[in-house]
């Protein structure tokens, strides 16, 4: 079992802003390695584009543990909502090399709301 | 008696993908690992003897022989003898395998070196002593191989892709979505196609159209000498497209105290003709009387028949295309590459003189719409126009072909219009052009944005100008083998909308961005785009329409 919780719980993030909070793991078997990704990636009409912003990696972890992460979220891109476009924040927590994975969705833009143009 | 059967659809048709991926990839691979075997195994064959024992032997004949093969006629023949082990052996094996040539110089020449009674060194397989080659060769199919092996990546691949990936997702509950994000292996897979192609281009352009087209140019300091035609003959042979036909003509010359035969007609003369061509050839020298062959004053062995350049030789440009769509593949991809390690880089790094006022630079300048233009008229009206001559000479023959002339009228139109484009493009080269400097140079969301236009030119021929300022989504997907782009507005600002003679040449506008928009982004298939797009009425005249892309940054951090 994977759980992925920010500190204060707020999945809204101004640009240059400290994201904390703590991953967990409980695995049934040992793991080559744990990772905590914070990225971002497109739906929409489009063919996804993903981009990984920053890896925490922690490598032969015991079976059950966890780790603190502290992540400054970057200057851009915005999470946006368009027509065609829905650009969305994430952090994952995943498991290799089994591909086990838990998300958080998170919003980084200068307002508590996604820049919307739908 | 109870029977209990348990199904699971969504396990049923997950084995029938995967065993129907197996089979179809897995024959792409075996077929790909068969070619590529055979082809190794006929390039060791040939690089063989390079490894084999160096032994002495004597030249005992030496000349050329014809095969009865038309599209390698002629062999050196090269009789030597040798001694292995006390015992004497006799060989008539130049090459470990081919040496047939349609060139009859080529053929000479290499027996040439060889003189009866003269002692040489032949190599002489160690497990075989009878097998014997007075030359080693150079394993040309060899660059073949990234042919069978396209085959065996896309199997192996297919392979890697029908077991891996499902394996990966067992057991998970949650996608990883991050898992699919790509480290630029698609643009180094594209760059790497792109390349292969400008070798293999390379490779085949180089022998097929850059050294003859030198010899020509060097042959052109070559002297004019007497020569007597002494034979001519048809050389036809079969291949996959049908049969292919060369003219072989040979004539002799006197130079530097003897006689030499050749049969180079032209520096081209390995490419294969049509039968009328080679037909045309034959009849041109057959009946010659006082033919005249151009001979290397410096190597009289050297000659040539003809030294025109004939349309035949453009086909050695064809592989041209190849090194130019690879070019243009590779070049993408790296541009791609760059792009995403931009992305990637820190924000920080790329403020440098960001806030400077920059001159705009158009999407597509006039000229390159011209080029573009042409380029589509050219390849749409070259395509159509086979068949358009197809039509035609069935209508001089007396025949028409209904169905092909009403079928080709469509595609006819679509050719005169596109070079209706061209010359549409061609007038608008004489409009006004605007130049167009941006303050900042590249704003960010909440900037006041101001820009200066300046029409170089005759800009009283405006009627009118409308300057607008367009953020964009543009969202490209596949569908099937098309790749479709879907473009939304979200914004347009209107900087300029004038009739004001006075207006029109130069002036400035400013617009307070939005803080509440979405800063410009670009990603492999996703892009918001940000333009400053300048309309321009002429009366009578095709109108000025160019559009200038901007970058919007997004708000600084310190701002927030």
């Amino acid at each position: 079992m994977l759980t992925l919780t920010t500190t204060d719980g707020g999945s809204w993030f101004k640009p240059g802003e400290l994201i904390e909070g703590v991953a967990t793991w409980q695995l049934d078997e040992e793991v080559e390695a744990i990772e905590v990704r914070l990225f971002w990636y497109t739906s929409g009409k489009g063919t996804q584009d993903v981009g990984i912003v920053r890896v925490l990696r922690t490598d032969s972890p015991n079976p059950t543990g966890h780790r603190e992460f502290s992540i400054r979220a970057p200057e851009s891109p915005y999470s946006f909502s368009g027509k065609l476009i829905t650009l969305a924040w994430a952090i994952e927590l995943v498991a290799l090399p089994s591909g086990e994975t838990e998300r958080l969705d998170l919003r980084i833009g200068p307002q508590p709301v996604e820049v919307d143009h739908s | 008696m109870n029977i209990s059967i348990s199904t699971s659809s969504g396990s049923q048709s997950g084995c029938a993908g995967k065993g129907f991926g197996t089979i179809f990839f897995g024959l792409f691979f075996l077929l790909g690992m068969l070619f590529t075997m055979l082809i190794l195994g006929e390039a060791w064959k040939q690089l063989a003897p390079r490894f084999w024992p160096r032994v002495d032997c004597t030249i005992l004949a030496s000349g050329v022989t014809n095969t009865d093969d038309d599209k390698s006629p002629y062999k050196p023949q090269v009789r030597y003898g040798y001694e292995v082990g006390g015992r004497t052996f006799e060989s008539e094996r130049f090459f470990r395998s081919g040496g047939a040539t349609a060139s009859f110089d080529r053929a000479r020449d290499r027996a040439a070196r060889y003189h009866p009674g003269n002692r040489a060194t032949c190599r002489v397989s160690p497990s075989y002593p009878d097998l014997a080659v007075l030359e080693t060769s150079i394993p040309w199919m060899i660059f073949v191989i990234p042919f069978p092996l396209i085959f065996v990546a896309i199997g192996g691949g297919g392979l890697w892709f029908v077991w891996r990936g499902s394996s990966a997702d067992d057991g998970a509950e949650v996608t990883s979505i991050s898992q699919q994000a790509a480290s630029g292996r698609g643009q180094k897979i594209m760059i790497g196609f792109g390349l292969l192609f400008v070798v293999i281009g390379c490779a085949v352009f180089v022998p097929m159209s850059l050294v003859p087209s030198v010899k020509l140019a060097i042959s052109m300091t070559w002297q004019e000498t007497p020569c007597e035609i002494v034979s001519t003959r048809l050389r036809s042979w079969s291949t996959d497209d049908g049969t292919s036909y060369r003219a072989d003509v040979h004539y002799t010359y006197l130079a530097g105290g003897r006689e030499w035969r050749s049969n180079r007609v032209d520096f081209f003369s390995f490419l294969s003709t049509g039968r009328n061509s080679a037909r045309a050839t034959l009849d041109r020298y057959r009946n010659a009387r006082n033919a005249i062959c151009w001979v290397d004053p410096g190597n009289p062995a050297k000659s040539v028949l003809d030294r025109t350049l004939r349309p035949k030789a453009l086909f050695g440009l064809i592989p041209l295309v190849f090194v130019l769509v690879g070019a243009a593949f590779a070049n993408h991809g790296r541009k791609q590459l760059k792009q995403r390690s931009a992305r990637e880089t820190v924000d920080g790094e790329e403020q440098q003189s960001s806030d400077e006022p920059l001159v705009l630079k158009p999407e597509l300048r006039p000229a390159g719409k011209v080029g573009g233009a042409l380029f589509f008229a050219l390849f749409w009206n070259g395509i159509v126009s086979i068949f358009v001559w197809q039509a035609w000479k069935g209508w001089q023959a007396g025949s028409p072909d209904w169905f092909l002339t009403i079928f080709l009228i469509p595609f006819v139109l679509v050719g005169l219009a596109s070079f209706g484009f061209v010359g549409h493009f061609l007038l608008a080269l004489a409009n006004p052009r605007p130049r167009l400097t941006l303050m900042p140079g590249r704003p960010r969301l909440g900037d006041a944005l101001r820009l200066e236009w300046r029409f170089t030119g005759r800009a009283t021929r405006l009627g009118s100008v409308r300057i607008l300022l367009e953020g964009r989504e543009e969202a490209t997907y596949r569908r099937g083998t098309d790749t479709i782009t879907e473009k939304e507005i979200f914004a347009t600002y209107d900087l300029i909308d004038t009739r004001n003679d006075w207006e029109i040449p130069q002036g400035t506008a400013e617009q307070l961005l939005p803080a509440d928009s979405m800063h410009s982004f670009s990603a492999d298939a996703n892009k918001i785009i940000w333009e400053i797009k300048v309309e321009g009425e002429i009366a009578r005249w095709p109108d000025v329409s160019q559009n200038f892309p901007i970058t919007i940054r997004p708000m600084r951090i310190e701002d927030l």
